[in-house]
């Protein structure tokens, strides 16, 4: 019973330990991205975006869209991305096998015509079954294809780009209007050292949407996707950019990001076998820039924005975080050989290993460690004086990162337009640490028996579809992909 | 009192800060961009009356946030207008001291600071400023050059096109920058971009044959002609892509020998280029590209195919060796 007691002790002041590395590393990040927000801000009057747009030497961009079952979205989608300012592209969807109406949709709404594309086949893909153009808009490509999941879809989007560039969006989100041109400019800028750029990805559930774009951003009134808001705070505005500076961004989201399409086609395409491709991709693009010795960049760009909808059910919340959970594993397991290997530099002594101690094992020592010292608590192991200030100092911390995420998007971007939103959301960085936090690790253990299950499946999404807030939802799809 | 406790008096601290700044913040912030837009809505009318012709005495003399909105209007108009628009609005800038205020601030300490006031005084259309623009081109910070490269630009500066090409081909600035900036200038540029497409560089002779290419005349193509049998590939492209918006017909015979270059993106490019020059003589040369070359050449074929001879696309495509960059261009045509 001893044994089982110190152990038990030892591994609560082990969690505490990590749980201490942790919010450093937090903190750390949350400077960052304080110290890089000034600049940006300033960076905005001299952006020169205009001369971007009207420059005949900018090149063009092929806006993928991956879509499986989207029919409530996919129209208001694409005809978001059709208008975006941009001087030359196109928009791919991919229709991936949807057992609903969205290639019927999009042929009502854009009058598709068949036309006998010629792809590429440098990445193998699911048989494509037939390709067409929009005769209104002739930018407008649509590939039919077997269904072979999301990445199987973005490869057959880049074998059917005809552009040098390709921005992977997913097809329930609605990029602003200059959000191409933002996140295109630092790579047109210096096309020779950044391999790729991403932007922010904000929630829209709640904001009034008008004819694909979000005219009036609000926090959504869904408590769930309140929450959200909060960790994409977290995740955009301060961890990426904190990361991005440190050149060790270790993800550019599957939902908004820019590449060279050569050099994705050189490194293969999207890996079919992983729910996580958008991690996967990302590290193997710095794997293959390291392996030749090319100096290179892959960076996070904040001010450029694409809305996605947030799931509002907890079981569609909770398959979304075991998947990613999942996906994460997987990306890990690929390139394990970067983890602490000094030959990729700082993505694999400082971002591999953080994606493993304190990304993939974080359940363990969160939950595990909060379990633990509430039952060392109950045996009276642990002074409750300790006990109690080691939860409040918890929740203080979190409330701490939250708030300065919240002054950052104040400082730089001030979204959100009435003060009561602003009071909704700090109360919610409060509540998140009361419950929500917990149930997150919980299913991100879950993750754990998918993984050791081996699951492969995406699982299911409710689409709720772009609506203002006095609009009745449209009819849900259901997202299965194989 | 524990450590725990102080930490956690310290977070809690920290966490009131933040909130008590984010709530000034937005209260400042909330007053001044609602009193920014107000301003923008009432002077905009006597900004588009200032530079369409309006009397510099009808402008009043504004201070703070008033002037700033003002010169942020006429900035924005200075993008748009060529010609005596932009004349009154460098008279409007010099008379009220933007230009010398702009100046002063491109020597400050703080690198943002001369980014902007270089990127202003490209807003501002006072040649004067050429003069000191220059010399930021070769800024330590990169984002000073590239303002004043864009400004240079903006002020048609021909006096810059030399340290502009110097600027890009050295890599301190970014080619899309100084190619917008000599675009901008435009024609001046050409004979020294001329020069230029016979460096010792190849990368220099590519980048200035593009920019030919962009900003250049019909006439200027019979001087780029020979470099379509460059050493470079990548010289050989670039010329061949700059025939092509040259829309040099005499050039055809040189762009059809290209198409049988042994690298697929000269190729390709003398591809797009006979779709501009156009001919019975292209589009037979086009054709067995289109049918079976590579795919980016035999797709940028059966396009320049397609633009010069529709019906003979759809025709070819209906060929059982089509191929299918035919085909598909066959139902571009169609659609």
């Amino acid at each position: 019973m001893n044994v089982v007691h110190n152990l038990a002790l030892a591994y609560s002041i082990v969690a505490f330990v990590y749980f201490a590395i942790l919010n450093s590393v937090y903190l750390l990040l949350t400077f960052l991205a304080w110290r890089d927000m000034g600049a940006e801000v300033r960076a905005r009057r001299y952006l020169a975006l205009d001369e971007m747009f009207r420059s005949p030497l900018t090149p063009g961009v092929s806006v993928l869209v991956p879509a499986f079952n989207e029919e409530p979205v996919i129209v208001e989608s694409v005809r978001s991305l059709l208008v975006l300012r941009y001087p030359r592209h196109e928009v791919v969807v991919v229709n991936d096998g949807s057992g609903d109406g969205t290639l019927a949709a999009l042929q009502r709404a854009f009058d598709l015509a068949p036309v006998r594309l010629a792809l590429r086949d440098l990445i193998p893909t699911a048989r494509v079954r037939a390709t067409y153009v929009s005769r209104a808009h002739h930018g407008l490509v649509v590939v039919d294809k077997e269904n072979g999941g999301r990445s199987d879809a973005l490869n057959a989007g880049i074998n059917a780009a005809r552009q040098p560039y390709v921005c992977v969006i997913d097809a329930d989100s609605l990029l602003e209007p200059d959000a191409l041109l933002k996140v295109s400019k630092p790579i047109l800028d210096d096309p020779n050292v950044l391999a790729a750029t991403g932007g922010t990805i904000r929630i829209a559930n709640g904001s009034r949407v008008d004819h694909g774009r979000v005219v009036e951003a609000r926090v959504p009134t869904s408590r769930l996707a309140t929450i959200q808001v909060l960790e994409y705070f977290r995740a955009f505005l301060v961890a990426r950019v904190g990361w991005s500076k440190l050149n060790a961004l270790g993800i550019i989201s599957g939902a908004f990001g820019l590449f060279h399409r050569s050099l994705v086609e050189t490194v293969g395409g999207y890996w079919t076998d992983t729910v996580g491709e958008d991690f996967e991709l990302t590290i193997r693009l710095h794997r293959h820039l390291r392996d030749r010795g090319e100096p290179y960049r892959i960076a996070f760009i904040s001010d450029p924005v694409c809305w996605t909808e947030a799931p509002e059910q907890l079981a569609t919340l909770a398959r979304q975080r075991r998947r990613w959970q999942r996906g994460l594993w997987e990306g890990i397991r690929r390139h394990l050989r970067m983890v602490g290997n000094p030959r990729y530099g700082v993505i694999g002594l400082v971002a591999m290993p953080y994606f493993l101690l304190f990304e993939f094992l974080s359940p363990l020592f969160a939950l595990g460690g909060l379990v633990v010292t509430v039952v060392l608590w109950l045996l009276g192991s642990l002074p409750t004086a300790y006990f109690v200030s080691f939860l409040l100092v918890s929740i203080v911390l979190g409330l701490v990162l939250t708030t300065a995420a919240l002054a950052l998007e104040e400082f730089s971007y001030q979204r959100y337009r009435r003060w009561r939103e602003i009071a909704r959301l700090l109360a919610y960085a409060v509540l998140e640490n009361l419950g929500y936090h917990q149930l997150h690790d919980v299913w991100r253990t879950l993750g754990y028996v998918d993984i050791l299950r081996g699951k492969t499946a995406w699982g299911t999404q409710q689409r709720r579809g772009f609506s203002t807030p006095d609009e009745a939802p449209a009819v849900p799809g259901e997202k299965t992909p194989s | 009192m524990g450590v725990l406790e102080v930490i956690g008096v310290v977070l809690l601290a920290t966490s009131l800060v933040f909130i008590v700044v984010l709530t000034a913040r937005r209260s400042y912030t909330g007053s001044r961009i609602r009193r920014r837009d107000r301003l923008t809505t009432e002077l905009r009318p006597l900004a588009i009356a200032f530079v369409e012709g309006g009397a510099d005495e009808a402008v009043p003399e504004y201070h703070g946030l008033e002037a700033e909105v003002f010169a942020e209007l006429l900035g924005g108009y200075a993008r748009l207008l060529r010609g005596e628009g932009r004349e009154r609005i460098a008279a409007y800038f010099e008379r009220r001291g933007g230009v010398d205020e702009q100046l002063r601030r491109l020597e400050s300490r703080r690198a943002w600071k001369r980014a902007t006031a270089a990127f202003m005084l490209g807003d501002m259309c006072s040649h004067r400023a050429v003069g000191e623009l220059m010399p930021a081109l070769g800024d330590r910070a990169r984002p000073v050059r590239m303002a004043a490269a864009r400004s240079l630009g903006r002020l048609e500066a021909v006096e810059s096109i030399e340290p502009l090409i110097e600027s890009g081909v050295s890599g301190r600035l970014p080619e899309d920058v100084t190619g917008l900036a000599l675009f901008d200038i435009g024609p001046a540029a050409v004979p020294r971009l001329l020069e230029l497409s016979a460096s010792d560089e190849p990368a220099i002779r590519a980048r200035a044959l593009e920019l030919v290419g962009l900003i250049g005349e019909a006439r200027d193509a019979k001087q780029i002609v020979d470099r379509l049998s460059d050493p470079a590939a990548a010289v050989r492209a670039a010329a061949a892509d700059a025939l092509g918006r040259l829309g040099a017909g005499e050039a055809r015979d040189a762009l059809v020998r290209a198409l049988d270059d042994r690298v697929p993106a000269v190729r390709a490019a003398a591809a797009r280029a006979l779709g501009q020059a156009g001919g019975r003589r292209a589009a037979e040369a086009l054709l067995p590209v289109a049918r079976g070359d590579s795919f980016e050449p035999a797709r940028a074929a059966a396009d320049a195919l397609a633009r010069i001879d529709p019906a003979l696309v759809v025709a070819a495509a209906a060929e059982p060796d089509a191929g299918p960059h035919l085909r598909e261009a066959a139902d571009v045509v169609s659609l």
